[in-house]
């Protein structure tokens, strides 16, 4: 799914109009809401692929509208915020968001983060049994990963990561989601996982010290960095 | 200290006085009633007598009552009657009994008068503890403690000192001489809670363990008890008061970190959405500029330059910020014309007051008013930015500009959302936001307070106006009178 319908929610007519028609530009339907309340409507009647959502809405918290939305759907939801605090995000994140991204973001990251949110929306869709992107092979069913050709050997836990990182390739995972995968409880020392992801890394990076396939987000979470060409 | 008791007359000779006046009482009742008792029955009366003014008056005026009841009784009862005979052996009981008798009621009635002294001297120095306390407790600086400290002792000399790293600093108020200050140094040093050397006393001031100073009073002017217990209640205050300190100090510390915060959140996302905007617009027409309709290019390069200058706007809002902060040296103050001033603030604001109608009010004769050019600009940009951005299409601000008295009054009123009663004062604080939206710097209203103040003048606001909606800002500035300019009072120029 290359293009689907966005629905854009933020009440800053300039941003609306600067954003929409490159959404537009490279096929994307767009529907604009400008508060929480129309943002809610427009999701149960236009029905979109995608959300782009701001945090500070006039008449709701964003994160209140994520948690809305999450009580009926699972619509992928993009976070677009111009407050940069780790935990913010991360509370954004908590409440059922996709991925975030920055204000002032760089065009083309948005669009490519809107393509992976999209391709996620096919997964929830028709479940996959394989994950195939830049050379990464995984098998859902065997558990096989290749990597360039050759098979991997992952332990179960580093399988599990891989795997939720997999699930939600190109969008960002919080540590809380990432430990509550490979630990079975979300409030695991997170030093664990930078451990397992140290090892995964030393598995499957070129350069284990220059990561460019699993990659940090400094106090959020990870973010498998494949560009789903898939 | 010395309260007379109600039994004890104040002054010595009326004590003498009433004795000798009780004494020829008795003495009468004794001689009227000698033919019926008898002389022997009769001197028991007189003894009556003295002991009744010893335990009254006191000694002396019981002696002195013996004295005088001995001549009495001898002229008057005494036989032979009206004859003063001391031949008998029999004559001199009466004196000595009466002496004796005296000597013991005036002995005894005095270690009473003692004990009731002390006992109401306990009292006084009871009270006047529980008054210090109480006077301490409001104590809100050290030289009130000083105050509070010194007004039981009766010298009036008293003083306070704290250990400021290891040497003693006198509380304002006190003696800052140098026997006092070493004095004070030893009550801190030494085993003992107090020492008293060159007639002077040093006590320790304890607040738990350790000492937060010394007090140091003359000797003699109340006693080591009382001092000690004053001295103990003195360090419990000054102790609070420092703790009073530190905490007011850590709350503008909290405060200041605040407004920090406040302030990097504020301009941080208020660089950071027209920032966004504008590089989104201009990606958008690098990358798809060809697939774009001329209309939906024209959206794109307008919105670059409606939020370049909303960029301008906010730097203007937070350099004045700064003008008015670095104080009133850096303002330029000249002659203003007001309603002018207003209709070009307008006329600027034109594109965003869209479909709401303003509407300017001014008297034929232009007001003028002294004040800082680009400050009365932005003030007034400020105020009816606020007003279009909380008032709907197809509403009407109105700016009536008017003389009132020596003030200009310049009123400016939407008929908008209006501003909950409990926000009406926070607007004007740095970085506030009404909690409806998020338009805005949060620096509008300060800046347009700062400035009138800094002006002379004051701004008000009211909400809502009529039917629960709308919001008036008033601002007043001193006017200048059109005389004083013809007069060359005023010689900047327009």
């Amino acid at each position: 799914m290359k293009s689907g319908h966005i629905l854009l929610v933020d009440d800053e007519p300039g941003i609306v109009t600067a954003l929409r028609p490159a959404l537009r530009a490279v096929g994307h339907e767009v529907t604009v809401a400008v508060d929480g309340n129309a943002a809610l409507a427009a999701i149960t009647l236009a029905d979109p692929d995608v959300v782009l959502l701001d945090l500070g809405l006039p008449d709701m918290d964003g994160k209140a509208v994520i948690r809305k939305v999450r009580e009926s759907s699972a619509i992928p939801i993009i976070v677009i915020s111009a407050r940069h605090q780790e935990s913010e995000k991360i509370a954004a994140l908590d409440e059922g968001a996709d991925d975030y991204v920055d204000k002032p973001f760089v065009l083309g990251e948005l669009l490519a983060r809107v393509r992976a949110a999209l391709r996620r929306r096919q997964h929830l869709v028709e479940v996959p049994d394989r994950f195939e992107a830049d050379g990464l092979s995984i098998d859902f069913g065997t558990r096989e990963v290749v990597l360039r050709g050759e098979v991997v050997k992952l332990s179960p836990k580093e399988y599990n990561l891989l795997r939720m990182l997999a699930d939600s390739a190109g969008q960002v995972v919080t540590q809380k989601r990432l430990l509550a995968a490979g630990w079975g409880r979300s409030e695991a020392d997170p030093q664990y996982l930078r451990v397992y992801i140290g090892m995964l890394r030393q598995k499957l990076e070129a350069q284990p010290s220059q990561p460019e396939l699993i990659l940090t987000e400094p106090g959020v979470g990870y973010r498998l960095a494949i560009a789903a060409g898939a | 200290m010395d309260r007379p008791l109600l039994f004890f007359p104040a002054s010595r000779w009326l004590g003498l006085a009433l004795g000798l006046g009780l004494t020829l009482c008795f003495a009468l009742l004794g001689i009227v009633l000698t033919p019926w008792l008898g002389e022997g029955y009769a001197s028991l009366v007189f003894v009556v007598g003295i002991a009744a003014v010893g335990a009254l008056y006191g000694l002396l005026p019981a002696l002195v009552s013996a004295a005088i009841g001995a001549l009495i009784f001898d002229f008057f009862v005494s036989e032979p009657v009206f004859e003063f005979t001391f031949t008998r052996t029999t004559d001199l009981a009466p004196p000595l009994v009466f002496t004796a008798c005296a000597l013991i009621s005036g002995w005894l009635s005095g270690r009473l008068r003692d004990e009731a002294t002390r006992a109401s001297r306990y009292n006084l120095q009871l009270e006047s503890l529980l008054d210090v306390s109480r006077q301490l407790q409001r104590a809100a600086s050290d030289e009130e403690v000083w105050r509070v400290v010194l007004s039981p002792v009766r010298g009036g000399r008293l003083g306070l000192y704290r250990a400021v790293e290891g040497r003693m600093a006198p509380v304002p108020g006190s003696p800052d001489d140098a026997v006092w200050r070493e004095i004070a140094q030893a009550a801190c040093r030494g085993d003992q809670e107090w020492v008293a050397r060159e007639g002077l006393i040093g006590l320790r001031l304890l607040a738990g363990a350790h000492a937060v100073g010394a007090m140091v009073v003359a000797q003699g002017e109340a006693d080591i008890g009382f001092l000690l217990a004053c001295g103990r209640m003195a360090a419990l205050a000054l102790e609070r008061i420092d703790l009073a300190l530190q905490l007011s100090e850590v709350h503008a510390a909290a405060r200041t970190e605040e407004l920090k915060t406040a302030l990097l959140a504020s301009v941080s996302h208020d660089l950071r959405t027209p920032l966004t905007t504008i590089s989104t617009s201009a990606a958008s027409l690098l990358a798809f500029g060809p697939q774009f309709d001329s209309e939906t290019s024209r959206e794109l390069l307008k919105g670059i330059v409606d939020e370049a200058s909303r960029l301008n706007h906010l730097t203007t809002n937070l350099l004045q910020m700064t003008r008015l902060q670095a104080g009133e040296q850096k303002l330029h103050v000249s002659l203003l014309p007001v309603a002018e001033t207003v209709h070009a603030v307008v006329g600027r604001l034109r594109a965003m007051v869209g479909r709401r109608r303003v509407e300017i009010i001014a008297p034929p004769q232009e007001l003028l008013i002294h004040a800082d050019t680009a400050l009365f600009d932005l003030a007034l940009t400020n105020v009816l930015q606020n007003a279009v951005y909380y008032s709907p299409d197809g509403t009407t601000i109105r700016v009536d500009c008017s003389a009132q008295g020596s003030d200009c009054v310049i009123a400016i009123t939407d008929q908008g959302v209006g501003i909950p009663l409990d926000q009406q004062e926070r607007v004007f604080e740095r970085f506030y936001r009404v909690e409806r939206g998020r338009r805005g710097s949060g620096l509008g209203l300060p800046i347009a307070r700062g400035f009138v103040e800094a002006s002379g003048g004051t701004i008000a606001l009211d909400s809502p106006v009529s039917e629960g909606r709308g919001t008036c800002v008033t601002i007043r500035l001193p006017l200048v009178e059109p005389a004083a300019i013809q007069h060359g009072a005023v010689d900047e120029g327009l």
